[in-house]
Parts: structure tokens; C-alpha cells; sequence
């Protein structure tokens, strides 16, 4: 069984082409891009429309020119709700994005430092998300995890979205069965030296089984490694787990959970995208001017 | 004027969406603001298979074979849309959402933002963008002024997109635009790439110092796309005048060719 590999959680944006190249090597066939902050908070509404815009346009692109599909999650991120400059203005402009083509959730939206702000902001982002029938993508806290977590997971309860629908990401070992009896997705954010190791992330799969588990790198401009996902399935065979188990976690989870209503199918993401070299986007070829018909497909 | 009149658009309704008139009916309904969130969920629900072979092909004006079933759902919510509604619709959307606003432009009255449209469109390169304002209709032949008009075609002929799909563009042939196209052969040819096989076809239509003596060459030109473009060049300059060299390689080249589409332009 040929490896494939739905990557639910990049910042491609701060990544270059050759993790592209690697990841489409290591088996990726889409990447989900949620948005979130940009290592500094943004001054103005216009900074996030700009960014909105790169995630449904340039950055797509650029994916689907190394054989791999873009999707992203829209969304007001936990850290720049608490930004009065941001928070709102963010929230008139987000609907218009939430029915783009490659548009597959809401998210990276839920708590951070948990402020009465991030609360209101995270539970009417919920609304949205209902409203447009939408999953959400829920960023839990990487301090204070486990309090945090179960405050996200009781707003998420409270609002009336299904539970089928919500996606609890940066999970760990002490996350993991409040998650599973919830009914929530659990996802698992895989980083080479801190938090959650590969080496770990099998343990887990060991003990609590692959249904409803989700495995992402969280790959971004820190120190994060877009092949983690590919490297934990490596381990996950080594460990004895069966293609179709592998499958379970790296392919048919992330895609029942976000190919919903014709925003995406199996079968698109299965077909390839738009391999042309010769295309380029905003005038900006990301061959810089080599000759496209000298590159190898 | 616009290129496709209200009464067409009635048909076409009727002949491709009557089994969505539910959702067309719920959009109409939802007002200029629904469609800046609902423009994109259009390919969802009108689905983004073509219209079909079948469907009206006008040489001189305009080629539904190459819209997809949102692309008329558009149209027929936006040909009455306010200009302002339009342009800000093409520039909040993505790749699908531009590409239904430009089909939806030849649903409309031809004006000033038909222009401005057209003209973001050319500095995207995302190709489908760019094809469905330029491509197909005869749009841009009508709308642009020369020097908009000669860098859309200038563009079209870098993307490769066939001549016979720039409806109307030979009306707009002028001997500075046929100069760019032979500059741009000269520059390809330089850098060892491919030329754009329309380049002379075109040109012949308002012929610059060059094109007729280019055009003797391509008729023995070892692609056969090359060699089809040469003849039609030809035939377009023999029909302006006569030209006895040109006749003769005609009827050489006729003898010899093998290719079935280049004999059948050679007559
Ligand atoms: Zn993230």
C-alpha cells in the first residue's frame, strides 16, 4: 500500500521549496495550512487580509507546483484576540473566507493564555464555524496544557457545534483520553527535541489505538521539522502497526474529518494538482527564470 | 453593448441550470453583500463541469465551450451587479472566484470597469485567471485600448495560448504590434526556447519589415504548428494583394506537406 499523507497543521508561509520537494518525496499529498500569528502581533486588519489572501492564493500555488495539494483554516488566532487593535475588524472581514474553495475549517482559533478576550472571541469563531458548517481547529495551550485543554473543550461543548467536528490539536499524553471521551478528533503536534518526540508519539498510538488520532509538525519558523509526520509513520512501522493503521492515521482521519460538503474529497486530493511548471502567479514564477521546460517533473 | 444578450442568457439558464433554480433564486435573494461571502461557493454548488460541446460558439464574439456551469451561474447574478459589486469581487476572490467574474464581464454592459477588470487580471499570471479574460471572447479585442491590448497578447503569446482562442484580436492587428511579435521570436529564438506558433499568423494581418520573409521561412519549418500559422500568414497577405513568390512556396509546400490540418489550411 502506497504511503499517503494528509499534513493537517504547516505554516507552509514560512517554509521554503525545498521542504516541499521533501515532503512530496516522503508521501504528502495535501497540506492544511491554518492560519495564526506571524511571530509578532500584526497592527492592522489590512496585515491579516493580506495574509488571508496569500494563504487561498500564493501559497496554494506555490504548493500545487511540487505535486501537493494547499488547504488552510481561517481563523482570528488566541494571542491576536486579546489585540484591540486586530480583534474585531478580523472578525467583519472573516466570513467572506470561510466559503473559498480551499477553505476547510475554522482555526487555529481556542486559548492561549486563557483571557476573558481569547473566551469570547474562540466561542463566537465556534459560530461561525456552525453557521458555515465548518470543523474547527482548536489550538490548546502549550503552558498551564491540561487546564487549558478542558477549557477549550467546555466552550467547544457549550456552543453546539458537533463534537465530530471539533479537532483538538497539541494534544499529549495527559490530553489524550479526556479528548477521546468527548468525542472530539485528537490532534498530536510532533516536534524533533521538545514536547511531543516521534518516539512518544508511537507510545501513544501503543496505547490509546489510532481511531479519532491525528498526527501534524506544526512545522512553521521555529525550530519544527515539516518530515515529522513521515518520520513517526517510520517508527509506527518499526513498532509493528499495519499499513492500514498507519493509513487510519496519516490519511482517512484528517480527511473524513475536514473533506466535507465538496470542500475537498479523497478523490481530489488523490488526483494530482496542477503540475505545470510553466505556470506562475502575480507575475512571480517561482522558477525565477529558469526554463521550465528544462525541469525535470 | 455586451456580448451576450439578455435573452441568451434566459436559454442558457434554462438549457444548463434548470435543476438549480432553488439555489439561483437563494442567491439573487441574498443581495450584492451575500455575494462576497457566496461568489466561492458557487463551484459547490453549480459544480464546475463545462457546459459541453454543444453549447453557443460564435467565432467573431464569444466561446461557451470553455465556461464551466458556475461560470454562467455567475453570470446570470452578476449582469446586472453594480461595477463597483464586480471589481471588488474580482479582487477579494480566489483562482474560481476571478475566473466567474471575467466570464461574467461578457454577460454585461462593456464600460470603464470592464477595462480595469481585464487590466488586473493581465497582471496576474495565474493562467486560468488570465485565460478567462483573455481567451474565448472577444472581450479584450473590444474593450482595451492598443497598449493594454498589446501587452494582453504579448502575455497570451508567453503563456502559449493557441491564436485561434483570442477572439477577435486580428480586428485589433497594428504593424507595432506585429514589430513586438517578431522581437519576441528574435529574443525566444536567442535564448534556445520555443516561439509562440501564432506569432506571424497574426502579424500577417498588419505586416511590419520582416514578417512576409519569416513567413517564406516557417513554411518549411520543421513543427508542424509553425508550418500551419505560415500558411494562413500567407494566405492572409495574398489576399490583401498578390505575391507571386509567396504563391509559389504555397503551392511547393502543398506537394510535400504531410500533415493533415497544415494541408487543410493550405487548401
Ligand atoms: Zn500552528
Amino acid at each position: 500500500m502506497q504511503l499517503r499523507i494528509f499534513e493537517p497543521h504547516c505554516h507552509m508561509f514560512s517554509r521554503i521549496t525545498d521542504d516541499y520537494v521533501a515532503m512530496r518525496a516522503a508521501g504528502v499529498r495535501v497540506v492544511l495550512e491554518p492560519a495564526f500569528w506571524l511571530g509578532q502581533p500584526r497592527t492592522n486588519v489590512g496585515s491579516f487580509i493580506d495574509y488571508f489572501d496569500t494563504l487561498i492564493g500564493w501559497e496554494r500555488h506555490r504548493s500545487e507546483q511540487f505535486g501537493i495539494h494547499h488547504v488552510c483554516t481561517m481563523g482570528l488566532n488566541p494571542r491576536e484576540a486579546n489585540d484591540d487593535r486586530v480583534n474585531d475588524a478580523v472578525m467583519e472581514v472573516l466570513p467572506r473566507y470561510l466559503e473559498k474553495g480551499s477553505v476547510v475549517g475554522i482555526g487555529e482559533i481556542g486559548l492561549d493564555d486563557m483571557t476573558a478576550r481569547e473566551e469570547k472571541f474562540y466561542e463566537a469563531q465556534i459560530q461561525l464555524a456552525i453557521a458555515h458548517d465548518l470543523p474547527i481547529l482548536v489550538h490548546t495551550p502549550h503552558r498551564n496544557k491540561k487546564q487549558g485543554f478542558l477549557r477549550c473543550l467546555e466552550i467547544a461543548k457549550a456552543s453546539g457545534i458537533a463534537m465530530d467536528r471539533v479537532l483538538l490539536d497539541h494534544g499529549n499524553e495527559e490530553t489524550v483520553r479526556i479528548t477521546l471521551d468527548s468525542g472530539a478528533m485528537q490532534g498530536f503536534s510532533i516536534y524533533p527535541n521538545t514536547k511531543m518526540s516521534p518516539e512518544r508519539m508511537v507510545k501513544v498510538l501503543q496505547e490509546f489505538g489510532t481511531e479519532r488520532m491525528i498526527i501534524n509538525s506544526a512545522c512553521d519558523w521555529g525550530v519544527s521539522d515539516p518530515l515529522s509526520v513521515p518520520k513517526t509513520v517510520a517508527l509506527m512501522r518499526q513498532a509493528g502497526f499495519s499499513d492500514e493503521a498507519i493509513d487510519t492515521v496519516v490519511w482517512k482521519n484528517p480527511v473524513g474529518f475536514f473533506a466535507r460538503n465538496g470542500r475537498g474529497s479523497e478523490e481530489d486530493w488523490m488526483a494530482e494538482p496542477r503540475l505545470d511548471w510553466t505556470e506562475t502567479f502575480d507575475g512571480n514564477s517561482v522558477l525565477r527564470g529558469q526554463d521550465p521546460s528544462k525541469m525535470a517533473k | 453593448m455586451s456580448l451576450l444578450c439578455p435573452t441568451e442568457l434566459e436559454k442558457l439558464e434554462t438549457a444548463h441550470l434548470a435543476d438549480r433554480r432553488e439555489a439561483l433564486t437563494d442567491l439573487r435573494a441574498k443581495g450584492p453583500a451575500g455575494l462576497e461571502v457566496f461568489l466561492a461557493a458557487l463551484p459547490r454548488r453549480f459544480g464546475r463541469e463545462l457546459l459541453g460541446p454543444e453549447v453557443l460558439q460564435d467565432p467573431n464574439r464569444i466561446d461557451l465551450r470553455a465556461w464551466r456551469r458556475c461560470d454562467l451561474a455567475a453570470a446570470l447574478l452578476l449582469a446586472k451587479a453594480e461595477d463597483a459589486l464586480l471589481e471588488k469581487l474580482f479582487q477579494q476572490g480566489d483562482t474560481d472566484e476571478r475566473q466567474m467574474v471575467l466570464r461574467a464581464l461578457s454577460a454585461r454592459m462593456i464600460d470603464d470597469a470592464t477595462r480595469r477588470i481585464l487590466e488586473a487580471a493581465h497582471r496576474q499570471n495565474d493562467e486560468a485567471v488570465f485565460r478567462a479574460a483573455y481567451a474565448d471572447s472577444a472581450l479584450a479585442a473590444m474593450a482595451l485600448d492598443d497598449e493594454s491590448l498589446d501587452r494582453g497578447i504579448l502575455k497570451a503569446a508567453f503563456l502559449g495560448i493557441d491564436l485561434g482562442r483570442l477572439i477577435g484580436v486580428e480586428n485589433r492587428a497594428r504593424p507595432e504590434l506585429s514589430a513586438m511579435l517578431l522581437d519576441f521570436m528574435t529574443e525566444r529564438e536567442a535564448a534556445g526556447r520555443r516561439i509562440w506558433p501564432g506569432s506571424l499568423e497574426l502579424a500577417a494581418h498588419a505586416p511590419c519589415v520582416g514578417v512576409r520573409s519569416r513567413i517564406l521561412g516557417d513554411l518549411w519549418h520543421g513543427e508542424d504548428l509553425r508550418r500551419y500559422h505560415a500558411v494562413r500568414g500567407a494566405r492572409i497577405i495574398l489576399g490583401d494583394h498578390d505575391d507571386e513568390e509567396l504563391r509559389d512556396q504555397l503551392r511547393l509546400r502543398r506537394e510535400r506537406e504531410r500533415a493533415p490540418f497544415v494541408l487543410a489550411a493550405l487548401g
